[in-house]
Order: C-alpha cells, then structure tokens, then sequence
C-alpha cells in the first residue's frame, strides 16, 4: 500500500501546471509585489491540544449484559468479576464465566438480579442481590451459600435488599443495605445492625445506604439517601462518619442556612483521592470537596459560562436519574466523576480542566448516558458499568493523540520560530500562529511572481539563518516575512545555474551560505547568496534520481535516501566519495538520533538502524507489531529518545533501548491508510509532528508513555489427562506440584491478566529441563505435556501486555520415578545380574548346536536364489499394481476434494459480492462527505479482500495438491513444508472418506512443530505415505468403533516434531492396534488385514519404500493390541541420497 | 430473530455479520456463532429459554452437522428450534438423511445469502 501512495505522490505534484516567469525578475526584490494572500480566519479548527481518552466497550458472549452492571470488581487472581442484572459474570480478558441462578441446585446463586459483587481478601466472592440477600461464592468448590432476613432472627442479615459491601482494614465485613449496615461475624455466620433511630442523634441518618467507604485514615463512612423512592423521603439521607468502637455515628446533613454544608442529601459518590482530597458526590449540583477535620463543604457549581470549570457535568433539571454515582481516580491521579443521567467528567488535577464524556458524535468510544459504578483493576485500567448494562474499560495510559483537521491534505510543516506553524498541502500553503490561532492562506498567482511557485508543498526548511524555504512540486520559495511575500527559484532550460527540473522532495542544510536540496531529478547545491544551484552527480557519474530524504550528521556527511530502488548513499562533500547501503531498497527517510545512529525507513521493509554512523544497518524486529514488514517514512526522535515513525499503519514508537516498538493505531485516533508518511516535524519545544490527508497530528511524547505496569501472570487450570486436579484459587499460592510417573500427561493452562487491550496480550511458555527454549502459546493458552520421563521441572509462562511490558510465573514440576527406576528396584536388578552369569555359561554350550544349524542354512540359500528369480518377475507386475494403488487412492480422495473446495469459494463469492455492496455504499457516504464512514467501510473492503485472497489461495493450493498426486513422481526433491502437506492430506482423507461413507466420523488432532521449517523431499511422494498412512489410521479407528460403538471416541492425530536435526512425522490412531502376529508383515506387498477388494495391499510397502529409498529415512510401528497403533516416519532434514 | 450458525470454518463469521449487516444493526436478526456441534450444544443449552433458529453445516470435524441435528430434534429440546442445514454435496443421500432427522430447509455452499434472506423473510431492506 506504501508503494502507491508515493507513487502517487510523485505522479500527483508532477503533472501541477508549471508558471514560466523570468528567472530575472527573480533577482531584484524591487518588482516583487505584495502577494496575494488570503486572510482565512477560522480555516482551521484552532488546536485544543487536550488528549481524550478512549473508551473500549467490553461486550460478553452472552449478549448486552442485560438491564444493569451493579458492581465491578478483582480478585486476587486477577479475574474481573460483573455483578449484572442477568447473573453473574468472571472475566479473565480472553474468556466470559457465567454463574446463573438455577433452580434445581440449591448451591447455585440465588437469584440473577444481582446488585453488587465484593472479593474478600481470602478469596471469598460475595454477591448482594436486589431483593434477595446475599450470596458468598467459595471459588475453591464453586459453591453458593445464601444469607437472608429472617424476621424470627434477630441476628440475621437486617435487610434482603443490600447495596454496597466493605472490609474494613481490621477484616470485618460490612453490609449496607436499606435498614442501615450490618457487621458480619464469619465464625458464627451472625449479623449486627447499625440503624437509624429517631430519638438517638447518634445513630445513622437515614437507613438507605448507598455506600460504605474506609478512607486512608480508617474511618468509615456511609453515604445514604435515595432519589428512587423505595420509601425514602425526599430530605432524609446524608453523610455519616462513623466510629465502629463506640458505634455511633456523626451526622452530616443539608443546611440550607449554612453554604458550607451538603448541597444535597442525596449522597452516593465518596472518594479519597491520592492527593488526600475527600470528595462527596451527591444528588443535584453536588459535587464537593470536605474538609473532615472541620466538617466543611467546599461546593464545586457547574458554571454554563465556564464548563471547563471542575464541577459535575451539566445539570439535567428535574430528573430523577441525574446525580453523582460515582467519584474515583485514574492511574495517572486524573478524577473522574459520574452521574447516572448525564454522562461522566474527568478532570485534571494539573491543568485544573474538566472533560466532558457523554452518549454523543464523537470517536471516544464512550457510548453511554453515565455511568453508575467503577473498578480501577491492577494495571491501572478504569471500568465503567451503566445502568442500561454496558461495561467499559478504559487505559488512562493509552490517550487520543490529538489530530488537528485542515481542509486539504498535509503534506509538509514546519515552525518558524515565531510561533508559527507553516502547513503544506495540494492546495497552497497555511500559517498558524500557535498562540491566537489564527490563519493566513498564501496560493500562486499565475501573473503574481511574488506568489509561490506552486501550490503543491512538498517540503520545508527553516534554517540556522531563520529563513523559510519552501520546497514544492514545481520549484523552491523563500518567505520574505517584512513583505509577506516569496522569492522563486525554478529550473530555466537555457540556465546552467537554475535549480534541476521537478519536484523536491526533500531540503537540508549545507555549509556556510548552502542549502541541499534533493528532488525527483537529483541533487542541488545551492548558493542562498548568489542564488546560484550546482548539480550533484551520483557516484557512477550519473545524475541520482527520486531523492526523498537528505540528512547531515555531525560530521559533516551527507545521507542520501533515494527512493525507486535507489538505496541509501553516504556521501563526503570533501571528497566526493559515496558509498552504498541497503541496496535496491526503497529509502523513504533517513535521520540520525542523539545517540548518532543512522535510521533509515523503507517502503515495506521496515525501518534499519546502524549504531554510531556505522556502516552496518540491521532491520528493527518486533514481531508483536509487525514493524518490519511495512512502509516508513519520516523519522523523528523525541527528547526522551523514542524514535517516533509515521507509517502506512499509523504512527509507531520504537525504544532503542529496549528494543520494543509501539504502534498507535485507530484505539489511540490514529486514521489507518491515510498518513502521508514522507512528512513530518519536531518542534523546537519537543512536539512531534505528523501528518495526514484531512490534517495533521500532534505528539507530546510525555503524554504517550504507555501502560508501564506488567500483567499478573497466573495458572488457571493443572489437568491430569482430562480431569483437573487445581484450579485457579488453587494454583496461586502453590508453588510446586509433585507427580508420579504415570501422571505425565499434563495440561496446564495458563492467561497473562492485563485489561488494557487483552487481545494484544502475548504468551510464551516452556517446561524447564525439557523444552530447549519458549513456545509461543496458542489461542487456548494450554501447555499440554505427554509422557515426560520422571525428573524435576519447571513450568515457566511469561506474558506480555499490549505495551510489550513482561511479567513471568513459575511452578516446580517433580515427576517421581517408577517402582522399577527407585533405588531398590536397582538393587534387584543387582542380583538379576549375578544370575545373568549363570545364562551366558549355558549359552555357550547351545553354541554348539547352532552350528549344526548353519549347514542346514546353506542349503537353504541355494532354494533361495530360484526364488530370487521368481521375485524379479513379480516385480514388474508389482510396479502396474503401483499405479493401480495411486488411482484407487485419487478416487478416494476427489470427493474430499469437491467438499473442500466449495469451503473458500463460498467466502471467494461471498465476501466479493459484500465488497460491491460495500463500494456501492461507500460511494453514497462520499457524496455525502461522511468520510468516517468512508474510512471504515475502505478497512472492511481491505480485510474482505485479504479473505477473498486467502480463500483463493486455498481453494488453489487444493486443486495442486489434487494435481501433484495424481502426476506420476517426478522424483525431483524440492524444499517442501511438512506440516502443510500433512494437514492437508489430513483433511483430504478426512472429506473423502466421509463423502464415501456418511456415518464415518473421527476426531482429528494435529500437534506440528512449527520449527520444523522445510526439508528437501518428494512432495508427490511423501504425501502419498501420509495420506495412505491417514487413510490406514481412520479405516482403523472405524473398525473398532463398529465393534465397541457407543462410549468410544476415535481420535487420529498427526503429529510432527524436530528432533536432533531430524524430523519426525507421527501418525496415531486409537483403533485395535496391529495383532503382533502380523506386524512383520505390514510393510510387505499385498499383505492386507481389510476384506477382499477393500484394499491393494500396497500402500504400506510403497510407503516403506518411499521412504527408506528415496528418502533415506526410517519408518515404523509401535502397536498395543486393543489400544491403537502409531506409525512413525522419520526423515533427515537434510536428504543426500 | 436468533440465529445459531454452526460450521467450522471461523471466516463465516464476518461473512455473516457482513452480509447480514443492516438487519443486526437494525435489531432485527442477532447472530451467535459456533465452530463446532458440540458448542452448539453447549450455547443451545445456555440460550434454552430463547426462541432461536439453527443454521448448521453438515461436514463438521468430530460431532456432525446430522449428528447435531438429531440431537436437537429428538433427543434435545421442546419445541424443537427450527433447524436449516447447509452442505457442500447438496446430495441426495445427505438430503435423504436431514429430512428424516428432521431438517426444516436446505442451503447449499456456497451459501446464496439473498435465498436465505428470502427463507428468513428479511429480503425487504
């Protein structure tokens, strides 16, 4: 894609119409007239630099999560826990757990309106219900216990309608709910009351609680009141203080003769922030700050004047629904303020500024009326759930980067130390000054030559003089700022000393009075004083074409980056010497950061670096982002030295130190498609600038650090074979785990816990003193082990969030010897050796007889040679019924063929004939001017046709292979993927054998290698033995399932694997294994266990002979008799013969 | 309307939700996807309370299409949910098989979305 985007850059500024004016005119400042210029106020949306956040909604697979998300919260593993109106929800980022209430298991929840959910710090998950009590979960045995009211009680729970749980800091559990809070007693499985009492001013004020809040000090605090009725009057509520020792509480209250007291009595948000602010949300306009040492109420009012002023958002009047729900701080100490009918505020505590998040057009993500509870987790991530039942996260770590709309496409900026910002686009060219905000327009003028050369801004300079020059697609400009007008400079055919023809592209500093300057016809030195341009040969001695980058390093030397293939010179203006690197690549930029490495970005190949001006320029890796696969273009180093690129998929960050790199992409308001890469520019304040085809961005590099807290890595499943023997609660403490030797088949399954953007979570794993290094983990993040041979281990998992920050856990693994191989068995064995000496003596004795023997034997030998020439005949006739074996084989597998390739051509057609109806849409929205909606139906055309191409491909790798097996061998060896011939000759035996007979049915399993990498082989060949080894291994897994039937499961799995420079291909079923008194004959000819007419006997002594002949490798068996049969080929990676 | 889509092929997903787009945006159908028979089991039981339309292919890795099929009609709820069975043969043998398991309707691979918009009742948009 980066490809074209220059190109048509480059074809887009050249074809501009050129202005012939006399280079004469040029000279003398005299005739330059005033310019034209257009004062455009308000052309540009004047910058708000604030950085939004981004709200990600988090959707179950359960659907919405119902009428409401009461309560959110974290367990010690890390889980989320969501307390809906549908049930109750465990979420781990990867995967949704749902308890529901179900009514014939008295040890499930009691009911599925649930209000809150509070994990205790033993690990305890306890749920309020809406009218139901409560319920405590013991994740250890998965089961419910219920508490409820019981009238005849009066140490039971006080009230069934609970609010809000808290443990205080000394482990007592409180209960709000509304008839005051209860204290419970977990020995005795008591409750006590704490209510209102009319005639004793110290109890509670209202017995509607809302929350129970501990601050930092210890003191309790319940906020109370209701606006929703349920029996509460409209002044009662309030705030209590309340001292658990005495149990009596201090009322705060609504004074309306008093200005320092509650505005309201409704009261729900309370929160201490990091700064020791105490803040206290209730209904009305009533967002406050306490001071608690006083009792005194700083109210903060909403200012329609000032809405940026810290207050709740916007006052809807006379709804019920509109109050404060929610206080809380971000990771980054930024507070947040929810309202249930209005949306929710954030405001920053450094620049004294609120932002506003509410239901409306704009890209946060934020697509809620308010909220009504929160959860910071672990990693700093805030959740929000509504009262309509949607959940969000969001990563205060991961802001917007601001993009500033402008009305044509950037393609150059620059400041001029003035405070202006200087933007060029196809269109002419626009200042800005930073601080009013205003714009100037400046465009050529045909009869003008004191107008710019060309409207097409390609590039600028403002230089160590203070100068701006203005490179463009036809001819440069100098800004005479006195006079608001430009000075040109073109090419003029019969004038050696003008500029070169054509488009620049690029503009550096030279020495002294110079200036470089490099465009699509070479490389110009010029003379700012004289205006006098000299050109620059390449080194072969010829002009150098589409130059696109210039940088000069600290000592003095030129980079060239030359686009088309060019690669990169450095280039000595002393001596005139150039030398070449990264050859035939497409050089987009070339810089040097404050460490003198030399960074070079290509079109899809990624970004190089060479350390210290060096002449070795490695490609930067980071297969998390895929940087190195994509089109680069500017390059710039931020004063914290990231080095910031601007992409054909977004901006991305790399730390050279760390060797990670960052992409920002559409969550962080990045527009995919659209940047326009070669541009872009570091302020002198430290700003990063890069720009796109509606605008430009701006990056404050202290603003984007990313999340630096790491992920909680946990175990989550330790299965023995199919059963589990811990769980999740259990594994966390745990940290080793012993075994005996016939408990080797180990599943462990494992998740690394950060919510900022789980899907870009990564996994690795390994089994120390058994894997030789990591294993990426697959989708189901599960290590599964065979047959590991006693010895001590351990499993190690590291896990990486979206930002590429690590976090690893361990579990020791001791796998104890077997009777046999313990220190007793091998004192056995001590005394078998004695009577062993005893053996050999009597073997001796039988030597005598075998001799006898031989003779027998030559006799033998001389029947054998007639034989030998019966079997040169039977060869002959053997190598017909080969081919008859190949065609019997291709019939088999042509119905398999029919029904795998209707899969990808149903997405062929159906996913082009959706492009259509996309592109026809598209077309509608563009003539709208709904260019957001454009954007995202183009990414949904550009991810459709990538499946149309992958589905083509398929389709077309089947039809080969379908080819490639019926052609006779060609012998020749090529370099050929062995898990991919594997899977699909899988495949294909599994469709054929099922299209000849419907009730055949069998897992398949497939475990490959995928280090394996290719080896030199036959590939007609070898997929012949694969498939005719399939093929064997699902006739068997059939028969046994005709005569077991009913519990039995067959399985067949393929596996491959690496082993000491040699590769391993296994094929395994679990059918009725070979009888022993056969297994000698399964590799000869004709030999065939199924009925006559079902099978040449062919394929396994063909198999044999593919490939131990041409292949040089080994193949064979190992059977149990009722338990299944693995057949195992073995290859040298390397094939000689 | 629910739709259940059983198949094993994961692209069918998108392809669903992209040809299907204007009715889920509009409410008027939501789709929940299954890869295998035996998730579709699995997410039948969870939804048992929700009148839901099964969309399922035949050729399916480990529990097959049929296999599903029987279980839902005879064996799984009441009513039955109403089942539509896509395959790549369209034959007569898996034809024969479905009707007498009980499939509703057919659809042959690959699928022709303004057939099953017609067979939905959703062809009026």
């Amino acid at each position: 894609m980066g490809w074209y985007y220059t190109f048509n850059q480059i074809r887009l500024s050249v074809t501009c119409r050129k202005i012939d004016i006399p280079t004469s005119n040029l000279m003398k400042p005299g005739i330059i007239l005033i310019a034209f210029c257009l004062l455009l106020l308000l052309a540009i949306v004047f910058p708000a630099f604030s950085q939004r956040h981004t709200f990600n909604r988090v959707l179950s697979p359960y659907g919405n999560f119902s009428t409401l998300v009461g309560g959110i919260a974290q367990d010690k593993n890390g889980y989320m826990w969501f307390a809906s109106g549908r049930g109750l929800y465990r979420y781990d980022g990867y995967q949704f757990k749902m308890y529901t209430h179900d009514p014939t298991d008295s040890n499930s929840i009691s009911s599925n309106r649930l209000e809150t959910v509070y994990p205790d710090s033993k690990g305890i998950i306890w749920i309020a219900k809406w009218i139901d009590g409560i319920d405590r979960l013991d994740p250890k045995t998965g089961k419910f216990t219920h508490y409820n009211h019981d009238p005849s009680d009066p140490e039971s729970l006080s009230c069934d309608s609970v609010k809000s749980f808290l443990e205080d800091r000394d482990g007592n559990l409180w209960i709000g709910s509304n008839k005051g809070i209860d204290k419970f007693d977990p020995t005795t499985g008591k409750f006590k009351n704490y209510r209102h009492s009319p005639n004793d001013p110290n109890s509670l004020s209202c017995n509607h609680t809302r929350r129970i809040y501990e601050d930092k000090a210890g003191t309790i605090w319940v906020a109370t009141g209701t606006t929703w009725g349920e029996g509460c009057q409209a002044d009662e509520g309030g705030l209590n203080r309340f001292d658990k020792t005495t149990g009596k509480f201090i009322r705060y209250l609504h004074d309306p003769k008093d200005p320092t007291s509650l505005i309201n009595n409704k009261i729900q948000g309370i929160f201490e922030d990091s700064r020791g602010t105490f803040w206290i949300g209730s209904a009305g306009d009533g967002l406050h700050t306490m001071n608690r040492e006083k009792g005194t109420f700083e109210r903060h009012l909403y200012d329609p004047t000032h809405p940026e002023k810290l207050s709740r958002p916007p006052l809807k009047h006379g709804t019920f629904t509109d109050y404060i729900t929610f206080i809380t701080e971000d990771a980054l100490g930024g507070v947040w303020i929810g309202t249930l009918g209005n949306g929710i505020n954030y405001y920053d505590s450094k620049s004294g500024k609120i932002t506003h998040y509410v239901n409306e057009n704009r890209n946060d993500g934020f697509t809620a009326n308010g909220g009504w509870t929160y959860f910071n987790s672990r990693e700093g991530v805030l959740w929000i759930g509504t009262f309509q039942g949607s959940l969000f996260r969001m990563d205060p770590f991961h802001k917007k980067i601001p993009h500033i709309s402008v009305e044509a496409p950037v393609q150059a900026i620059v400041e001029d130390g003035q405070s202006n910002l200087w933007i060029g686009t196809d269109q002419g060219l626009i200042r800005q000054n930073k601080q009013t905000g205003a714009t100037k327009k400046y465009v050529t003028e045909e009869r003008n030559p004191a107008t710019l050369s060309n409207n097409s801004i390609s590039t600028f300079l403002h230089d160590k003089d203070g100068a701006l020059w203005i490179g463009t697609a036809d001819g440069l400009n100098r800004f005479n700022p006195q006079t608001n007008t430009f000075t040109r400079y073109q090419h003029k055919v019969n004038d050696p000393a003008s500029i070169m023809d054509g488009l620049i592209f690029t503009l550096e500093e030279g020495g002294g009075d110079s200036l470089w300057i490099g465009g699509v016809n070479g490389l110009n030195l010029m003379n700012k004083r004289t205006g006098v341009f000299s050109p620059i040969n390449g080194p072969n001695p010829q002009p150098l074409q589409n130059i696109v980058s210039l940088h000069k390093d600290n000592s003095g030397t030129l980079w060239i980056g030359i686009w088309n293939a060019g690669g990169l010179f450095k280039y000595n203006p002393g001596k005139a010497t150039f030398t070449h690197f990264l050859k035939s690549k497409y050089v987009l930029s070339v810089t040097e950061d404050s460490q003198h490495r030399i960074w070079a970005g290509t079109e899809g190949e990624g970004v190089y670096w060479s350390s210290n001006g060096g002449d070795m320029f490695t490609s930067f890796t980071d297969s998390r982002t895929g940087i190195e696969s994509i089109g680069v273009g500017r390059i710039l180093e931020d004063d914290h030295q990231n080095v910031w690129l601007s992409t054909v998929n977004g901006i991305y960050r790399i730390n050279p130190q760390t060797k990670q790199s960052n992409l920002y992409g559409i969550d962080e308001g990045v527009a995919l498609g659209s940047m326009n890469t070669l541009s872009g520019y570091k302020s002198p304040q430290g700003e990063i600038y890069f720009s796109d085809n509606t605008g430009y961005y701006i990056i404050s590099s202290d603003q984007l650090i990313g999340n630096p807290n790491p992920p909680q890595v946990i175990f989550s499943d330790f299965r023995i074979g199919e059963t589990t023997i811990l769980k999740a609660t259990e594994l966390i403490d745990k940290k080793s785990i012993t075994l005996t030797y016939d408990q080797n088949l180990i599943s462990i399954s494992f998740a690394g816990i950060h919510y900022s953007n789980p899907n870009y979570n990564r996994h690795q794993y390994m089994l120390e003193n058994y894997d030789q290094k990591w294993r990426e983990a697959g989708f189901d993040k599960t290590a599964n082990y065979f047959n590991v041979p006693p010895g001590k281990y351990v499993f190690k998992v590291k896990a990486a969030s979206n930002d590429g920050v690590w976090a690893e856990n361990q579990i020791a693994i001791t796998i104890t010897p077997p009777w046999w191989r313990s220190w007793w068995a091998y004192g056995i064995y001590g005394l078998l050796f004695i009577g062993g000496i005893y053996g050999v003596d009597r073997f001796q004795r039988q030597a005598v007889i075998r001799k006898e023997r031989e003779r027998a034997r030559v006799r033998e030998l001389e029947q054998a040679k007639e034989i030998e020439k019966a079997y040169t005949e039977l060869k002959a006739t053997q190598s017909q019924l080969i081919q008859s074996e190949k065609m019997a084989s291709l019939g088999e597998l042509t119905a398999g063929i029919a029904h795998e390739i209707q899969n990808p051509l149903n997405f062929v057609n159906n996913f082009s004939e959706v492009n259509k109806e996309l592109l026809l849409e598209m077309n509608d929205e563009i003539s709208k001017g709904n260019f957001n909606d454009v954007k995202e139906i183009a990414k949904n055309v550009i991810d459709n046709e990538e499946k149309i191409i992958f589905h083509g491909k398929r389709a077309d790798g089947i039809v080969k292979g379908m080819l490639q097996h019926s052609r006779s061998s060609s012998g020749v060896k090529e370099s050929t993927d062995i898990n991919v011939l594997a899977d699909e000759y899988l495949r294909l035996a599994y469709h054929g054998l099922r299209a000849k007979d419907k009730s055949f049915n069998s897992s398949m399993k497939t475990d490959f290698d995928e280090s394996i990498g290719k080896i030199n082989a036959v590939p007609q060949d070898l997929g012949r033995v694969i498939l005719n080894l399939i093929t064997n291994a699902f006739y068997a897994v059939t028969e046994k399932k005709k005569q077991v039937g009913g519990a039995f499961e067959p399985t067949v799995t393929v596996s491959t694997k690496k082993i000491n420079g040699k590769v391993e291909i296994r094929v395994k079923d679990n059918g009725n294994g070979i009888p022993q008194r056969v297994i000698d004959k399964i590799f000869q000819p004709f030999f065939t266990t199924k009925p006559t007419g079902e099978g040449t006997g062919l394929g396994l002594s063909m198999s044999y002979d593919i490939i131990t002949k041409s292949h040089a490798g080994e193949i064979k068996v190992e059977t149990k008799e009722g338990e299944g049969s693995e057949f195992i080929i073995i290859l040298p990676q390397q094939i000689t013969v | 309307m629910k739709i259940l889509v059983v198949d094993d092929e994961k692209d069918i997903q998108v392809l669903f939700e992209q040809r299907f787009r204007k009715e889920i945006k509009s409410g008027e159908v939501e789709f929940i996807f299954s890869f295998s028979g035996e998730d579709a089991l699995i997410q039948l039981n969870r939804w048992d309370h929700e009148a839901m339309l099964i969309l399922s292919d035949i050729n399916m890795p480990g529990m097959s299409g049929l296999q599903l099929l029987e279980n839902v009609k005879k064996k799984y709820m009441k009513p039955p949910p109403v089942v539509m069975m896509i395959t790549a043969y369209g034959d007569a043998e898996n034809l024969r098989i479905a009707t007498e398991l009980g499939a509703d309707d057919f659809l042959t691979k690959p699928v022709d979305f303004i057939k099953l918009k017609e067979k939905l009742n959703l062809n009026n948009g």
